[in-house]
């Protein structure tokens, strides 16, 4: 195994793990206030400190591991469930169809993601579940176009024409020989956006648009640290290396998965 | 206001007005929304553009040197860091740039803007801890690309007769592999400008500049939806037209592209 394949895996593991264990486990309640401890520096008590109210900051980026993850994955399952199915449309049916579906996504790559996601919670209301939208709207075209790409080049290969041949047509051949041999490439389109989730999350969050609290979120931590920052400033460092290190490890998960997925690339 | 008008009639109004650069008046300030676009604009586009020039400044050197040292500690090195400048999101880099900057050593403002007012170098300060925030994440992504693109043409004929004729490696590293493999690197500047516009938004909050994305928040919490509207179309035109600039840009990196359309 490659070692940027390696250190994504053991991250990506190490975030999932975080988030599940704090299901049912934090060192204290992530919303518990404790007023007379507050702006604590790490101690033994509270491993990273405490925040401005006195909460325990390992506990909050424990669960806020769990509410990043929740959104960009549910992110993540809106763009591929409704792109991969456009994009194959696209690729099958060829013509007016794929003019119609290519040019609804050059349309939509003209708005910058961020900014319209920053719009779309600030009118629909801010929260996690307007937040997740908004993210998965912009998952849309990139999950249509990674596919339609995908699928054109697996489209012109014999065993299609073979598939054909024996009389299986549309969507029996996008199911049973496209999908199959394009799993790959939309794997690892999956965990670039899972990443780009993350980093999108944590913008709508710092702003106030995303997971409201007391709900506790890694982008709110770094916005609430911003205003202790002369007397508190490594409140501001941990949040921001935890979505750091997760983006990271997201990052060299997908690197490594394609390196490994694609022949081509091996030995490069 | 002519809400007694159908809507699509109130739509294709509001379309020629705008396109006669009428952009309407704000409901909150009362002015009308290109005054208020052309004072903000003032701040975000300089911010913009200074961060576009750090991040090509950075990241071609880098990207170029990695590349010829391909395979070596320092090229691994290089590899390493711009893969965590991936990951960073740029509003903590800018909150870490404020504590080392502002925090400990003081040497520039934590937040707000000091205006042209006082001088081209007194806004220029302010300005530089944003612009290094929205930079150094982009600089990483396209010193990868100008890495992985110079390596392509390193491996190229023509790099090899240049060799053979008796350049040195530097000169046909510099007037040979280079100059051509600034194509995918100008597209990947392109692609960025519309990432940069989202991340100026979040980043002028950081820092509380006034500009366009810090008037972007507070028009939609005052729900002054006319400023909201105006500046989505602005943006989005705006990366429209990079885009464009960009494929023209192109014809004048590349002069085969040139004579395609010509011939």
């Amino acid at each position: 195994m490659k070692p940027s394949l390696a250190i994504g895996a053991t991250l990506t593991g190490l975030l999932i793990g975080v988030a599940l264990l704090s299901l049912v486990w934090t060192p204290y309640s992530p919303t518990a206030i404790d007023i007379l401890h507050k702006l604590a520096p790490p101690n033994a008590a509270h491993w990273l400190g405490s925040d401005s109210l006195g909460r325990d900051v390992l506990s909050m980026i424990m669960a806020g591991a769990r509410n990043s993850i929740a959104v960009s994955v549910i992110a993540v399952a809106v763009g591929a469930g409704i792109g991969i199915p456009l994009g194959c449309l696209a690729a099958s049916r060829g013509g007016w169809v794929d003019q119609a579906v290519m040019r609804t996504t050059d349309l939509a790559f003209a708005f910058p993601a961020l900014l319209t996601a920053v719009m779309i919670t600030a009118l629909a209301g801010p929260g996690a579940t307007n937040a997740m939208l908004a993210i998965g709207i912009f998952n849309i075209p990139v999950f249509t176009r990674v596919a339609r790409g995908a699928a054109l080049s697996v489209l012109q290969r014999d065993f299609v024409m073979a598939a054909r041949a024996v009389g299986k047509t549309g969507w029996a051949i996008v199911t049973g020989d496209v999908l199959p041999n394009i799993a790959a490439v939309l794997l690892v389109q999956m965990t670039i956006q899972f990443a780009l989730g993350i980093i999108a999350d944590a913008g709508l969050s710092y702003v106030g648009l995303g997971t409201q609290p007391p709900a506790p979120s890694w982008g709110r931590m770094l916005n609430d640290a911003q205003t202790y920052i002369f007397r508190a400033p490594l409140l501001a460092v941990f949040p921001g290396a935890a979505i750091t290190l997760a983006v990271l490890g997201l990052n060299l998960l997908g690197d490594g998965l394609r390196d490994r997925l694609d022949p081509r690339l091996r030995g490069r | 206001m002519g809400f007694d008008q159908p809507p699509f009639w109130r739509y294709l109004a509001w379309v020629g007005r705008f396109a006669l650069g009428d952009l309407g008046t704000s409901y909150t300030y009362s002015v009308p929304v290109s005054e208020l676009i052309g004072e903000r604009a003032g701040v975000s586009i300089p911010l913009a553009l200074m961060a576009i020039t750090l991040s090509t400044a950075i990241a071609i050197p880098v990207g170029v040197a990695a590349a010829a040292w391909r395979g070596r500690p320092a090229d691994a090195g290089i590899m390493g860091v711009t893969q965590i400048g991936v990951a960073m999101p740029n509003f903590w880099l800018g909150i870490l740039l404020v504590l080392l900057f502002s925090v400990r050593l003081a040497w520039f403002p934590a937040s707000g803007f000091a205006g042209w007012g006082g001088g081209v170098l007194q806004g220029l300060r302010s300005l530089l801890l944003p612009a290094l925030a929205l930079a150094l994440p982009q600089a990483a992504i396209l010193s990868r690309v100008t890495r992985s693109a110079v390596l392509e043409t390193l491996g190229e004929d023509y790099v090899r007769t240049a060799r053979a004729k008796g350049l040195g490696p530097a000169a046909a590293l510099w007037r040979h592999a280079v100059p051509n493999a600034l194509i995918p690197v100008v597209t990947i500047l392109g692609l960025q400008f519309s990432f940069l516009l989202a991340g100026t938004v979040i980043i002028e909050n950081v820092f509380t500049l006034p500009g366009l994305g810090r008037l972007m928040f507070q028009a939609i919490a005052q729900r002054d939806l006319i400023v909201v509207q105006d500046l989505v179309v602005l943006l989005a035109g705006s990366v429209i037209v990079v885009n464009f600039a960009v494929d023209l840009l192109y014809a004048a990196l590349d002069p085969r592209l040139r004579h395609r359309g010509a011939a």
